[in-house]
């Protein structure tokens, strides 16, 4: 067989795959694919029952009318009137099913953090670069590597400090830095979040995922004395940091990516400045064309260590203690 | 591959917008096949794709409205990534750590289709190279700029990838 006759093959097969799965995943997204045909052809169905139990009712009535001496209330009238009432109202709530998707989700959060940002004229020397680049990115151009790199310069060399500073803040002492900095929490909340989307659609999209390791990372763990000095060579070494989360406790977290020595791993290490710990993930999958995936995890690092001062970890020791990762943060 | 007409489809995400469930329905028409596969290629199987596909549609029909103008296609593409990358993070574990060098969690395959069945069976960057180039539409040149290789080795290792498929396709 050559090659295009295999690439049509293969065109094929997925298109029906692609087929088989249509119903059901419109129907996980609220809309009824069934449903949607013209309105005419859904109503014909029940105009033609309404028509026929009318025909039905009249049979009927007249025999009954004309046994009473040919007089009629108005309640037969009201009865078909109800019928036709019924088949409308059945159709309104078809057609409803989008109406309800639309007013549940009127804006994004990411649409709400643009609108704080331009808003608020925050950081008005760097403002305009992001919404320009976002906006850009969200529309579906894909930055040059330039451009790229002027976004990620500034991210990382203005927010870092800044941001996990905050992140790391109590209540009181976070409301001291957005004062000031002359800005609300809102807004600085909203600045952490468009940090991390635009790492997230531009840096990863752009460049893959970076390439740190987990030797590099132990290094750094080793050669230093605590917590903060661990998280600033981080941040120094490379620029890889892919999220910032915050949990339900208003605990921030950060995740940093970085591409696995081996081709079917995806490697990450969580970082809880407010308990102080580091946290190894590794993610393996598809290796030997099996579709499975496994995630472990370990403490690289948490309060524990800390107190004890027994902070040197080797990879050896990692891969000693790799553990199932079973907990939900 | 079939070329995506961008006017229909930016049409189909403006009627989106606008709440038309049978635009996105006509939307999946004309890019399900490129999200499946863009996700697939992110995420190296067709379980996770077939959730970050769903993700990305229920996504598309929240933030349609965001689209304004520019090219629809890299639009939807672009929120497929978003969605396959999430998944790749949120990532829970699915198997004992004691059976992790001698067995493997193995999908059900019975439903898979030969074709698909042999594209799963190459490696993951081969995967993405024959995935993108047949059912994404990439040129080579866009898939040597990706991986960062030359034109001609893309073409290379394309083929190559093709070669292993139907050996394999053709051995069933």
């Amino acid at each position: 067989m050559n090659d295009k006759k295999f690439e049509k093959l293969l065109n094929k097969e997925a298109d029906k795959y692609v087929r088989e799965n249509k119903d059901a995943l419109m129907k996980s997204c609220g809309v009824d694919t069934k449903k949607e045909k013209p309105a005419i052809l859904s109503v014909l169905p029940a105009v033609a029952a309404g028509v026929f139990l009318f025909a039905f009712a009249v049979i009927c009535y007249i025999p009954v009318a004309l046994k009473n001496n040919g007089t009629s209330s108005g309640t037969e009238t009201a009865e078909t009137t109800d019928t036709d009432g019924i088949y409308t109202q059945d159709f309104g709530k078809e057609t409803s099913v989008t109406e309800e998707t639309e007013t549940m989700f009127d804006k994004s959060e990411t649409e709400t953090t643009m609108e704080i940002i331009t808003q608020n004229n925050i950081y008005p020397e760097y403002s305009a670069i992001y919404v320009e680049y976002i906006s850009r990115v969200r529309n579906g151009e894909i930055l040059n590597k330039n451009e790229i790199d002027e976004l990620t310069k500034y991210i990382d060399n203005n927010y870092f400090g800044i941001d996990l500073e905050y992140a790391r803040a109590s209540d009181d002492e976070r409301k001291a830095i957005a004062e000031e900095r002359g800005v609300d929490e809102a807004t600085m909340n909203a600045y952490i979040l468009l940090w991390t989307d635009a790492e997230n659609i531009g840096k990863l999209e752009y460049y893959g995922y970076p390439k740190m390791t987990i030797q590099k990372i132990c290094d750094i763990i080793n050669e230093s004395e605590n917590f903060d000095e661990i998280i600033r060579k981080i941040g120094e070494t490379d620029k890889f940091l892919s999220q910032v989360w915050q949990k339900k406790t208003g605990e921030y977290g950060y995740r940093y990516d970085f591409r696995s020595s081996e081709d079917n791993c995806y490697e990450y290490i969580d970082v809880y400045p407010a308990d102080n710990s580091i946290m190894y993930h590794k993610v393996i999958n598809d290796r030997n064309s099996k579709e499975y995936h496994y995630n472990y995890a370990v403490y690289l690092w948490n309060k524990d260590i800390e107190e004890g001062e027994n902070h040197h970890i080797t990879t050896d020791q990692i891969k000693d203690n790799l553990r199932l990762w079973n907990n939900d943060f | 591959m079939k070329k995506i007409n961008d006017e229909a489809c930016k049409k189909a995400l403006l009627k989106t917008a606008e709440g038309d469930g049978s635009a996105l329905s006509d939307l999946y028409d004309m890019m399900g096949k490129t999200v499946l596969f863009t996700a697939y290629s992110v995420l190296g199987n067709y379980q996770d794709a077939e959730d970050a596909v769903q993700n990305t549609f229920y996504e598309i029909l929240k933030c349609a409205k965001n689209y304004s103008s520019g090219d629809a296609r890299a639009w939807v593409v672009s929120v497929a990534k978003r969605q396959a990358l999430k998944i790749l993070r949120d990532r829970r574990p699915v198997c004992e750590l004691d059976d992790a060098d001698t067995e493997y969690c193995e999908t059900d395959h019975a439903e898979r289709l030969t074709l698909l069945d042999a594209l799963d069976r190459l490696s993951p960057t081969d995967k993405r190279i024959v995935t993108a180039h047949v059912l994404c539409g990439q040129t080579f040149s866009e898939i040597a700029n990706e991986f960062d290789i030359s034109d001609d080795a893309a073409q290379k290792r394309y083929r190559r990838a093709i070669e292993k498929m139907k050996r394999y396709y053709e051995g069933n």
